[in-house]
């Protein structure tokens, strides 16, 4: 059993640290919710509301603009164009921010995909 | 430049400064007011500022600034457009809800920044006087009294749980004498009331379900 943890635990390290790492870069409006968590990779928002994030991979670089989402009724995802630069990147220096707008359609359950991740999207009602 | 002027002037500086053009979106890269006219400077620095009324409507200016950049082609998409609809520039309420009004590139669909509305339905009609430059005076809470050949410009307000709510409404005015006369204003939606002769008139103004008087006597 031991023989196989090290191993397993390694791979799960590795897979972890591959991940891209999601900040929120607008606040929630008054009332409403509005907010991800980047360790559970989940986002949770009122109907109607919306939330930009900011995506980096594990050099600081910015992720791909790619998005798709499960079930557009419940949340939409758009990339956002931002006017700044990103503060460091190992390797390739400042680079245009990747950011992103989710939406929340209707209340319900879902998942999205931004910069190569999936995140599970809450809408509350 | 004599003191008073240049008081009003460094007043006005600081309404724009303090204000910026608008409501900031959430990215901070657009600024959006209900289309204003120029030259009245506290229509276009509160931006906007409360819910939009339910059947109003508002013409939405977004300002946008990129280093290096000219504004780019954008377009306003409502999240829910059964409770905001678009078309073009002009947001209309449709129910009562709330919804983000997103600016997004022409033909792209991407971010350019957001702005989460709320749509409201009115409780309370009143009366709202202008100056001829358009200026807001403030509501109309008496009786108005004018001399004969002025005039008054009125808009119509409507407000939710005492807040004023945003938006045009499709007010109609109505009058029961030819004392004073009303004319419709092109681009404003106003409505300047201009006293022909002496006598007294009561103006009916109906909007959105709701109706308020106005008592006007014009004096020789």
């Amino acid at each position: 059993m031991t023989r196989w943890c090290v191993p397993l635990l390694l791979a799960a390290s590795v897979a972890a640290g591959c991940e891209n790492r999601y900040e929120a870069i607008t606040a929630p409006p008054p009332g409403l919710t509005a907010s991800i968590d980047d360790k559970s990779k989940s986002i949770r928002l009122s109907l109607g509301a919306s939330l930009a994030f900011e995506c980096t991979n594990t050099e600081g670089d910015p992720c791909a603009r790619t998005t798709s989402t499960s079930s557009a009724s419940t949340a939409l995802i758009f990339p956002a164009n931002l006017d700044t630069l990103t503060e460091w990147g190992r390797e390739h220096g400042p680079q245009p921010r990747s950011a992103f707008v989710v939406v929340g359609i209707a209340e319900g359950r879902t998942t999205v995909e931004a910069g190569g991740d999936s995140l599970s999207v809450t809408v509350l009602p | 430049m004599n003191r008073p002027v240049l008081g009003a002037f460094a007043a006005a500086a600081l309404v724009v400064a303090s204000c910026g053009n608008g409501s900031e979106g959430a990215l901070g890269q657009a600024h959006l007011s209900a289309d204003c006219p120029s030259q009245d400077l506290s229509c276009v620095a509160q931006g906007l500022d409360g819910p939009l009324a339910v059947g109003a409507a508002a013409r939405i200016n977004v300002v946008q600034a990129f280093p290096g950049s000219a504004t780019p082609p954008t377009r306003l998409v409502s999240s829910h457009p059964d409770v905001l609809v678009v078309d073009g520039d002009l947001v209309r309420g449709a129910t009562a809800g709330r919804v983000t009004l997103l600016v997004m590139l022409a033909d792209e669909d991407a971010v350019i920044d957001f702005m989460h509305v709320w749509v409201t339905a009115a409780d309370r009609l009143a009366l709202s006087a202008f100056t001829s430059d358009g200026r807001e005076l403030g509501e109309v809470v008496t009786g108005a009294e004018l001399l004969t050949g002025e005039d008054l410009v009125l808009a119509a307000r409507l407000y939710g749980r005492g807040q004023k709510l945003l938006g045009d409404t499709q007010a109609a005015f109505a009058i029961d004498s030819d004392v004073v006369t009303l004319l419709r204003e092109a681009t404003s939606g106003r409505t300047r009331v201009v006293a022909r002769k002496p006598g007294q008139a009561t103006i009916t103004v109906t909007a959105g379900g709701l109706a308020t008087t106005l008592a006007v006597e014009v004096k020789p």
